[in-house]
């Protein structure tokens, strides 16, 4: 006789399940079903996003907020803690007490890209095979699209890789989560900057679907000289990771990134005909207005405003950061204004003078709104948009 | 089928314009979205030479990833709120089962949290764009794979008949004595260290090794004992374990054409294995056989299977062309195999009240199921196990305590300092070769060579104080009760000798005891009684 088992399946076998059932109490033998009850909520019940990762965490007591006591048990050679305080100037009386104000944790975060991805693809087909692409203007699409516009994937690509070591360092299961979410919308951001270059590369004879332009303009043009110079400080040289997001994202790319996306390649490709590059940007741009949601909860309201000791000493940091971060931003976008001698079409109110002084303004302006104002930063705001307006 | 093919065919016919662009026409340039820069180089540096050009063998994009992971998420928390909720399979679970989940949805929440940091290091020490890409993936991933494990507790949680410890593990681990072994190989093993030694902990053995027999044996137990929402969750964690697997086989063939890297590559190895196996080996066979009713396979037969013929035969065998050996500790890694979760079970029984959950002797069938296929197991375990039942192991007016037991019968506890794992040299029948040494005016415990000579090698990594250390002094019940140990009653212990309904143990129980947690090393002159 053959000794082999049949695999029994508990659930569904009836004798099996009968067995299991004589063992299962008639009531449940704990009434209380509160997940992680000893955390304290970001909002009234406690969401799934805190649930699936609040104090994931097993980090050492050191962490100001962790639910552990002792510390970690491997260290670096030299000695030095897996999560350490300090790995940034920043200050916190609890670590663990970020929430990003989307709630994003992994399922409702691919849901939502999936879905801007599968529009993307409908979008696409139909922008093609309605040939919108025939409305656009021709040196738009070879002398901007071709090598501005893929140049800037570097600005973002290298964005993303400044977020690899913020992930490693963040102090906390909901800082990581946000951090890396930020940094993979980054990557998205860059890789959907080459999507749409392919797709005008299938439909416009000789445009050249390559990098070499754009790479050739990112590393020896004037243009992109001082984005590139900050892109490569904040990824390669910057070691603390609350600065290196404070000048990602509330900074850098609210200012420079917000213009190079919204009031250039968005505004000015409509009076080109391009409808496809808005719709591309829009991704980008929802993506940073997530980020920037996230880095105010964590640097206004989380270090600042709900912080009950060292608030006076993190902003005295982010007022520091801010000094060595604005005027390599404004250096940034002063010299991307030279952009605007190559456009093929140009049009009252929007490229001339007064019209990219307006855009700078928006830009600076949200910036005073949402960052410089909370923080208390004062700077003579005409003075640095006169200055940016020096390379228009 | 052919008349759809037509359709389409005359479509693309009217409308010749490519209107569509694949994610493989986009991963192609990826390789060209970085440059050079004087300061392009990874803050955290790896003694190897990562290959710039190194390709990578899935070949996501942001969206594309997006669009498979969201398919995934839909099927799993579809199947987990509909179909199952409806079906009420919390409560079709049989209790051990229910028990050993509150522990290893929790554990494997910790190696998958360190999994992402791990992760990030390697983001950031690998300059090929398609490496880095494949590593950025695998960092979002383990988000998700914490956010499912940690969805296996949320759930039970909710729908299991003894919420408690899954609701609070994350506090109630803090005291367990099992934990910091989790934390030195599953935590701190994949992200403290050079970057390479963390891909080789975490993607070449943790994953490469002990996925297999971690992820898809603990869904056959799981549905054998009733459990379908373990084997939803994990099994989809394990589709993303494949591309884990091929990131770290693409880390070492980007180091490998460095003749300097054989330098090291065969200690960290060597080293990497141990860390993984230490823990994993144990813990993984306790929580099949011992969180159990119905047994499937003998963990000794799963492990020799997928670790020592699939892992270490084949998976390390295509290695060797690089002159990549299997690792020496092979040989003690078997022995533990066949006996280590013994052992880390009996400490588990012994320290019941400190672990959070419900544990249960070994029936009259579970015993005659060790013995057939762990000959000798009765005369060493079995014994132990039916004199501390008739001692009153189960009975909340006994008094009875196997730590206490063990102490008393000169069976010391230690924690061996390099796995930070718990040991008894003279009831252990796995590789254990016990040492003590001194340090700095300390004296450490050690319970075989191999850990211990990576201590000597870099003992500033394995600065730790530990369990005993940590709480000595601490009355047993009251350190229960500030870890979160107690049910809603105020009184009853979330930890129980048994699954019964009746007879639960109480604070007042344990006080009862009077045990004051001792550092053996001190009472026991930090020598193994013979």
């Amino acid at each position: 006789m053959s000794q082999m088992q049949t695999f029994v399946r508990g659930f569904a076998d009836p004798q099996r399940q009968a067995e299991i059932q004589a063992l299962v109490p008639a009531e449940p033998l704990e009434s209380k079903r509160d997940h992680i009850p000893f955390a304290k909520r970001g909002w009234r019940r406690l969401t799934e996003y805190e649930a699936v990762m609040l104090h994931a965490q097993n980090s050492l007591d050191a962490v100001p907020g962790s639910q552990e006591i002792g510390e970690s048990v491997q260290k670096w050679p030299g000695g030095r803690a897996a999560f350490s305080i300090e790995s940034t100037a920043l200050i916190s009386s609890n670590w663990f007490h970020f929430r990003d104000p989307a709630r994003r944790w992994f399922m409702p975060y691919v849901k939502a890209k999936n879905e801007e991805g599968s529009t993307t693809e409908r979008f696409l087909k139909a922008w093609v095979e309605n040939g919108d692409y025939r409305m656009l203007n021709e040196d738009w699409v070879y002398k901007i699209l071709g090598p501005t516009y893929s140049a800037f994937i570097y600005n973002e690509y290298g964005l993303f890789n400044a977020h690899s070591s913020t992930v490693h360092t963040g102090l906390s299961d909901l800082l990581k989560t946000y951090i890396a979410l930020s940094g993979f919308d980054k990557n998205d951001a860059a890789q959907m900057i080459q999507t749409e270059r392919v797709l005008l590369a299938k439909n416009f004879p000789g445009f050249d679907p390559s990098l070499a332009e754009g790479k050739a303009q990112w590393m020896s043009s004037p243009t992109w000289a001082p984005a590139r110079s900050f892109v490569e400080t904040v990824w390669g040289d910057t070691y603390d990771w609350c600065e290196q997001l404070w000048a990602i994202h509330c900074i850098y790319d609210e200012i420079f990134g917000q213009f190079v996306r919204r009031e250039f390649f968005q505004r000015v490709a409509s009076i080109h005909g391009d409808t496809l590059t808005p719709w591309i940007q829009s991704q980008a741009n929802l993506y940073h207005q997530q980020a920037v949601d996230a880095s105010k909860a964590l640097f206004f309201k989380m270090l600042q405003d709900e912080e009950p000791v060292y608030s006076v000493h993190n902003k005295r940091y982010l007022l520091a950061w801010t000094d060595r971060w604005l005027p390599r931003t404004g250096a940034a976008l002063r010299a991307f204004l030279a952009v605007y001698h190559d456009l093929p079409v140009t049009l009252d109110g929007v490229t001339c003078r007064a019209g990219v002084q307006a855009s700078v303004e928006r830009v600076v302006d949200d910036w005073v709104t949402r960052f410089a104002g909370p923080l208390g930063y004062r700077f003579d705001r005409d003075a640095f948009i006169n200055d940016i307006m020096s390379g228009y | 089928m052919a008349g759809s093919n037509t359709a389409v065919k005359e479509a693309l016919k009217a409308h010749p314009a490519p209107s569509s662009v694949s994610s493989q026409e986009v991963h192609k340039w990826l390789q060209d979205f970085t440059w050079e820069f004087k300061s392009n180089r990874t803050k955290y540096p790896t003694k190897y030479n990562m290959d710039n050009n190194t390709r990578e063998q899935f070949k996501l994009t942001a969206k594309e990833y997006a669009r498979m992971e969201s398919v995934k998420e839909e099927r799993q928390y579809g199947t987990l709120l509909d179909g199952l909720s409806r079906l009420d399979a919390g409560n079709k679970i049989a209790p051990q089962w229910g028990e050993i989940m509150k522990l290893v949805a929790n554990f494997l929440e910790t190696g998958e949290y360190g999994a992402i940091s791990g992760s990030a290091l390697l983001w950031d020490s690998a300059q090929s764009p398609e490496q880095k890409n494949g590593y950025l993936a695998q960092v979002i991933d383990e988000v998700r794979h914490v956010n499912q494990t940690a969805y296996v507790n949320y759930y039970f949680g909710k729908h299991y008949y003894d919420p408690a410890g899954h609701t609070n593990m994350r506090q109630l681990r803090a005291i367990n004595p099992l934990y910091p072994g989790v934390k030195r190989s599953f935590g701190e093993g994949f992200l403290a260290g050079d970057p390479v030694e963390s891909s080789i902990n975490l993607q070449l053995v943790g994953e490469a090794c002990f996925t297999n027999p971690l992820i898809v044996s603990i869904t056959e137990w799981a549905a054998a004992n009733g459990d379908e929402i373990t084997p939803t969750v994990f099994l989809s964690i394990e589709t993303d374990e494949l591309r884990h697997m091929a990131n770290g086989y693409q880390t070492i063939v980007s180091i490998v054409n460095d003749p300097e890297a054989m330098k090291y590559l065969q200690t960290d190895l060597d080293n990497a294995f141990w860390t993984q196996h230490k823990f994993l080996t144990p813990f993984i066979g306790a929580a099949l056989e011992y969180g159990s009713k119905y047994k499937v396979e003998p963990w000794a037969k799963s492990w020799n299977r997928w670790v020592y013929e699939d892992w270490a035969g084949i998976w390390l065998g295509r290695l060797a062309q690089f002159g990549i050996k299997s690792p020496a500790c092979l040989g003690d890694a078997k022995q533990d195999a066949v006996w280590g979760h013994h052992d880390l079970m009996l400490l588990a029984y012994a320290l019941w009240p400190l672990t959070g959950i419900r544990v249960s002797l070994p029936s009259t069938e579970d015993m005659a199921w060790f013995e057939r296929h762990y000959p000798g197991w009765y005369d060493h375990y079995g014994k132990i196990y039916e004199e501390w039942k008739a001692l009153g192991f189960e009975d909340p007016n006994s008094g009875f305590l196997g730590a206490i037991w063990m102490m008393q019968n000169g069976h010391g506890i230690f924690v061996d300092h390099t796995s930070s794992l718990p040991f008894c040299p003279t009831l252990a029948k796995s590789a254990v070769r016990p040492s003590f040494l001194e340090s700095n005016g300390k004296r450490y415990a050690f319970s075989e060579p191999h850990g211990e000579r990576m201590w000597l090698q870099e003992p500033e990594r394995y600065e730790f104080v530990n369990f005993f250390e940590q709480f000595e002094g601490r009355e047993l019940s009251e350190l229960i009760q500030s870890a979160g140990g107690v049910r809603s009653d105020g009184k009853t212990l979330m930890a129980q000798p048994h699954v019964n309904t009746t007879g639960l143990w109480t604070l007042d129980d344990i006080k009862k005891i009077n045990l004051t947690i001792p550092d053996p090393m001190k009472i026991l002159n930090w020598q193994p009684t013979q």
